[in-house]
């Protein structure tokens, strides 16, 4: 227990299977039963319960239930489980005429003990059952000498060890008597698990058997989780298959959900389907997917109103068939468009490449008639490549105009003037007076002048000399 | 064979490891919850701004010594767990500012207690440094302790002394405290 005065929140329900017999008549009505409650042994669904000597005394002052069905006698957990129209919270709900009822309760501390059976430790509690009001269960516990019990506990604080739930922390909310037939199915059996209202907290009913554990004997009856007063069905642990893994496998259905084999659908009319898949079957056959009712209820009791999935649906299904046809048409229309327009653009490119084509040639051959000089041909084979012919292609001024065509005229146009300067200017030189000592005279002399201008003066002097 | 199936608390040495560990993670996180609650009692029932404040500041230290925590099971390459943490039921828990004390003390004395219980199951050779940070831990632990069992004396001294003390002079002591540590 903790040392601290907290507020009681919801945590994992779970259930363990003990075994109840009779003692001997405490008085006239009242008759006193020995119950094998709890053991911290590995049971076959995996879980372990620990500190039992801690959680010995929690059994006290908890009730004893049983389930009346017609004739049949401790039927096992009867209760529906209702949603709180105000807040949403989820609660267990006893008040269905098949609903299992109080039938006795362990009364105090004393009352519980620990007790080594079987080399197993137990915590053992001595109970009592109302006879006045349970003459048939009594009767029924006199015939048999035993009965199996369910003790359903709310797990505060658990951890896993590998697979195995370690039990550590757990209240003790009460112990229902199964009949002879209602054994636990197989392993991981009956397990179901009920969200409440979107917060996570998540209560899971499970229910094991003791006589199972103990004996190992194959199961006779699967005993089930009866939420809605109505048999269930022993769910097998083939295949267990997830939502998402689902969607491929109806394309032309909304997944909704799983349980276990059976797979809620929503076709494209906003009709509730079910499909039921066999055993490990991976693949769907379309033909046995079918249509089920399903329906929405509004409110509680006599006013509530019981409105079918169609109806809740299908306005928004048909909204959404019309306007996914609408996309789809717009859609069709939007790829006709784009590629006229694509073809319409490569057209108009290759438009540009021949005017950026022609734009070079004209440009070189005015340049090369009239320039006065020289000019190759191949001066501007460069600019004719694909990839140059094509960045020409795509320039275009500040408002959006074609100019590829005149910057390569400008480009050809540069390039012959660089030339036609050269040219020019070799000419000019050719023609400019030329002085001595730009040219010098030959000396071999060692005295000879290095340049020009020294070898004026060297003749200078000579002269005056 | 992969690091963390070596590394983990679902095989020996560190299986024995994992309640001890679980339980310092739960003493730290409902430590954090319990003195957050206990800071409201204390500023909107009794209108201890400055004593709510040093009591909030506890509830934080506490997340901060769970990370710490944490980083000491990291160097394992073990995952620290985060058991979940009731709701105080402060109404029966805080009935006045003694109560309060008592209270902290108390969340105080269980974090020893889980850190000793941690200590124990690692105080070997195998384990050795995370059982010294567990003595750090228990270090910090009881500083804390005698900072609010000060906080507790001098509010019953303050209090014992009639007219010269009152909740309003303890407040103003709190207040200084905050001033020593940056307000």
């Amino acid at each position: 227990m903790s040392k601290f005065k907290t507020v009681q929140s919801g945590g994992k329900i779970v259930s363990f299977e003990g075994q109840l017999r009779l003692l001997a008549v405490k008085d006239g009505w009242l008759q006193r039963v020995e119950v094998r409650l709890l053991n911290s042994e590995l049971n076959r669904n995996g879980w372990i319960y620990t500190n039992l000597a801690a959680h010995r005394k929690l059994f006290a002052r908890t009730p004893i239930l049983c389930a009346y069905v017609g004739d049949k006698i401790a039927d096992g957990h009867n209760f529906t489980m209702r949603k709180d129209a105000r807040t949403g919270e989820e609660y267990a709900d006893f008040t269905a005429a098949t609903a299992e009822r109080i039938v006795g309760y362990f009364a105090k501390d004393e009352d519980i003990r620990l007790e080594t059976i079987d080399g197993k430790e137990w915590i053992v509690g001595v109970g009592t059952i109302f006879t006045w009001y349970n003459r048939q269960l009594v009767e029924k516990l006199k015939e048999r000498g035993s009965l199996s019990v369910s003790i359903e506990t709310l797990i505060d604080e658990m951890h896993f060890e590998g697979d195995v739930e370690v039990f550590t922390k757990y209240q003790i909310l009460g112990t229902t008597i199964l009949n002879e037939k209602v054994n636990p199915a197989v392993v991981g059996a009956n397990i179901k698990t009920l969200q409440c209202n979107g917060s996570i907290q998540e209560f899971t009913m499970r229910v094991a058997s003791f006589d199972e554990q103990r004996s190992g004997l194959p199961k006779q009856e699967p005993q089930t989780q009866n939420q809605n007063s109505e048999k269930g069905e022993a769910r097998t642990m083939a295949k267990v298959r997830k939502i998402d893994d689902l969607r491929s496998l109806f394309p032309t259905h909304t997944v909704l959900g799983v349980n276990g084999q059976s797979v809620a659908l929503l076709d494209e009319r906003g009709h509730a389907c079910l499909y039921t898949f066999r055993d490990d079957e991976t693949t769907v056959v379309n033909e046995q997917i079918v249509e089920v009712a399903a329906n929405s209820i509004f409110g509680e009791g006599d006013g509530a109103i019981t409105v079918p999935a169609e109806l809740l649906v299908g306005e928004v299904q048909a909204r959404l068939n019309a306007t996914k046809t609408a996309l789809d048409k717009v859609t069709a229309e939007n790829a006709e468009l784009k590629a006229k327009i694509n073809a319409m653009a490569e057209a108009e490119h290759r438009r540009r490449v021949e005017l950026v084509k022609n734009a070079i040639k004209d440009k070189l051959h005015y340049m090369q008639a009239n320039g006065g000089c020289e000019i190759e041909d191949t001066l501007c084979d460069d600019m004719l490549t694909e990839d140059c012919l094509n960045a020409y292609a795509e320039r275009v001024d500040g408002d959006g105009n074609f100019c590829g065509d005149k910057d390569a005229a400008k480009e050809v146009g540069a390039r012959c003037a660089e030339l036609i300067c050269e040219a020019h200017k070799a000419r000019q030189n050719a023609q400019r007076t030329r002085y001595a000592w730009e040219t010098g005279e030959e000396d071999n002399g060692a005295n000879a002048p290095k340049s020009g201008v020294e070898s004026v003066l060297k003749e200078y002097a000579a002269n005056k000399n | 064979m992969k690091l963390k199936e070596k590394y983990n608390f679902d095989v020996e040495p560190f299986k024995g490891l994992r309640d001890a560990a679980r339980a310092v993670s739960k003493a730290y996180l409902d430590g954090n919850r319990f003195l957050d609650a206990a800071k409201e009692y204390v500023y909107i029932e009794q209108s201890l701004k400055f004593c709510s404040e040093i009591v909030h500041r506890q509830a934080h230290k506490f997340l901060q010594l769970l990370d710490d925590f944490g980083d000491m099971l990291h160097e394992n390459h073990l995952m620290q767990e985060y058991p979940e943490t009731p709701e105080l039921n402060w109404r029966e828990e805080l009935k006045d500012m003694d109560g309060v004390f008592e209270f902290i003390t108390r969340v105080l004395d269980n974090v020893q207690e889980v850190l000793e219980a941690f200590h124990g199951a690692t105080d070997n050779a195998q384990f050795r440094a995370m059982a010294l940070y567990a003595e750090e831990l228990m270090l910090t632990n009881s500083r804390d302790r005698t900072k609010f069992l000060e906080m507790w004396a001098i509010y019953d001294q303050l209090n014992e002394q009639g007219g010269a003390g009152s909740p309003t002079s303890f407040d103003g002591w709190c207040e200084k405290q905050l001033e020593g540590e940056g307000k």
